[in-house]
């Protein structure tokens, strides 16, 4: 599968810093409302989980009316458009995966961490998050590893020792999967069903961000409450593994917002991680300009026991157009100020 | 295992399930046989990538022992720097000594945020599947390919894991004969593709426990003047699982 738009861009988020709490940097110019926060990025890891107070103060509307008698906001269930992976489903899968092959990975997960890892301390911890794609699924004829990119992930936290340290994504689409003996049964045809970095080293809450903590972040950044239940939003693959996914916050109003593309006013945000193993987190607003499609390039599977000159002759790289949800923007531009 | 292939020279590298990362190094127009824990790479195109990481902590060299067909979990990462080439797919085939395809995995190319890719690998690799021919020994070969989106085509890079019938076991390079009190050099190597790393490597020599590794190096001390010293190795991985072989070092000054 190649995912490809045009323009074609590879950009990353430009790192800012905040101004509240952290180190700061100033907002150069001045825009002409009044500047709210320097805004952009900051490290999860500095803050702690948000207190139940600060948090019902960060939210209005069904925002609101979402706080759990745990204190902690009830997502939404996932779509079940077609048939998807239930979240202890995935959480069994994502733990057989990491107990019997994620040490064969252990340099890659060490690094992104930023640290050893106790591979035999490693447990589920917080919430499996759901994350969508912003863009339609692609036809059911398409071979699955190719479908299973733009299609629904969890996100599975593990800790060792008590600290995030390992994030395994699976797809919400990774149905055929079953677990015998301790191993992970995959079909003759497989691949995209999992994808595991490390967790950067003081990480605190879920990966690639609890909720709670990217509601208040936000409103504390922006003076606004949030008013819309947060959706996470997986990044074009391109951009970035399901771990990069974004929460999608609503703020109550709309309120200016300067980005690398210019000042505009906005009641949508995007808030998550920009690069695999660092700890930065941006606040993004939408692009102006969003692909209506991508390009997924696709070929043929094999059959089981077919000769490899045989299916070599007749595996035919095709592609199709995967539309983009209107109602789900997939570029964002990281924030650089905001303004009443 | 982290192998690290540097773009300065001119190389290409293979992804193979289980014995992965594999390097095809030219020197000027000598191309040199390339194989990578003993693991031959016969084929590969222009275009594959020629630099990155590969993570994946399998121990095993060809050829692989194994006592029938055996199914292998593995999982790899593959840590690729941004380049004039885009990679956006990855796919393996496992082609059978016989020409047939028994599994294809085809793996998404994640961008990482920074310019650099990321594909992670999983599954499990059915060793043998194709049977033992001449001598009770097989192969699979293991086409990788990635599609480059700036080539419009896919670049492969193939290689063979070759298999022999047997327990797995550990083989010992030793010197045959040795002075008295010195020490030397001693290195194991497993056939056994279902270790995972970390593996401790236990040595023992005439029955005692001389020392334990995490690489599977150590030094022996000789013994007396024409005696000879049983040298054994057990490799033991984090699950638990060890295999074990042994060999026989001659000490003598008159060599």
């Amino acid at each position: 599968m190649q995912c490809t738009e045009a323009p074609r861009s590879r950009a990353r988020a430009v790192v800012f810093r905040t101004s509240r709490g952290y180190a700061a940097v100033v907002c150069g110019q001045v825009l002409v409302t009044v500047l709210a926060a320097c805004s952009g990025e900051s490290p999860t890891g500095a803050r702690p989980m948000p207190t139940p107070s600060v948090l019902r103060a960060s939210v209005t509307g069904f925002a609101a009316e979402a706080i759990g008698p745990n204190d902690q906001i009830q997502l939404a269930e996932f779509s079940g458009e077609e048939n998807e992976l239930t979240a202890s489903e995935a959480v069994n899968l994502a733990s057989v995966w990491t107990r019997n092959y994620g040490p064969m990975t252990r340099g890659w997960l060490e690094r992104t961490h930023g640290a050893a890892i106790n591979f035999k301390t490693l447990k589920t911890c917080g919430r499996p998050l759901y994350a969508r794609s912003a863009f339609n699924a692609p036809p059911q004829s398409i071979p699955s590893p190719f479908r299973r990119s733009h299609g629904p992930w969890w996100l599975v936290t593990f800790c060792d020792d008590g600290s995030p340290s390992v994030s395994v994504a699976v797809s919400a689409w990774a149905t055929e999967l079953t677990v015998q003996a301790g191993m992970i049964r995959f079909p003759m045809v497989s691949g995209t069903e999992f994808v595991a970095i490390g967790i950067p080293l003081g990480h605190v809450g879920e990966y690639p961000m609890a909720p709670e903590m990217a509601i208040v972040m936000t409103a504390e950044q922006v003076g606004k409450r949030i008013a819309k239940v947060p959706e996470l939003v997986t990044p074009l693959p391109t951009d970035g593994p399901p771990q990069l996914a974004r929460w999608r916050l609503t703020l109550e109003t709309p309120t200016m917002a300067r980005t690398t593309s210019g000042q505009r006013a906005t009641n949508e945000v995007f808030v998550g991680p920009t690069v695999v193993g660092e700890r930065n987190i941006a606040t993004s607003a939408a692009a102006p300009e969003q692909p209506v499609t991508i390009e997924l390039n696709w070929i043929p599977v094999p059959h089981r026991g077919e000769a490899a000159t045989a299916y070599t002759a007749r595996a035919i790289t095709q592609t199709i157009e995967l539309l983009r949800r209107v109602d789900t923007p997939v570029r964002v531009e990281p924030i650089s100020a905001w303004g009443n | 295992m982290k192998t690290q292939i540097s773009s300065k020279v001119v190389a290409t590298a293979a992804i193979v399930m289980g014995w992965s990362w594999l390097t095809a190094i030219q020197c000027g127009d000598v191309i040199v046989d390339p194989k990578v824990q003993d693991c031959p790479v016969p084929t590969y195109d222009s275009g594959f990538p020629s630099s990155g990481y590969l993570y994946l902590n399998k121990p095993a060299h060809c050829p692989l022992r194994i006592p029938g067909f055996t199914e292998v979990a593995y999982a790899a990462s593959a840590d690729l720097p941004a380049g004039s080439v885009s990679y956006d797919f990855y796919q393996s085939q496992h082609i059978d000594m016989n020409g047939s395809i028994w599994a294809v995995i085809f793996e998404d190319v994640w961008g990482q945020g920074n310019g650099r890719y990321l594909v992670n690998i999983s599954g499990n690799y059915n060793a043998g599947i194709g049977g033992f021919g001449t001598g009770n020994r097989g192969h699979d070969d293991l086409k990788n390919g990635f599609w480059s989106s700036t080539l419009s085509r896919w670049v492969y890079a193939t290689t063979r894991i070759t298999y022999e019938l047997g327990f797995p076991s550990n083989s010992i390079d030793a010197p045959e004969v040795v002075y008295p009190g010195i020490r030397y050099p001693v290195t194991a190597t497993t056939s056994d593709p279902l270790l995972t790393d970390p593996v401790t490597w236990s040595w023992y020599v005439d029955g005692s426990l001389a020392g334990t590794t995490t690489s599977p190096s150590f030094k022996v001390l000789s013994g007396a003047e024409s005696t000879e010293q049983l040298v054994e190795v057990v490799a033991t991985d984090g699950n638990g699982r060890s295999v074990s072989g042994q060999t026989t070092v001659w000490v003598s000054s008159e060599w």
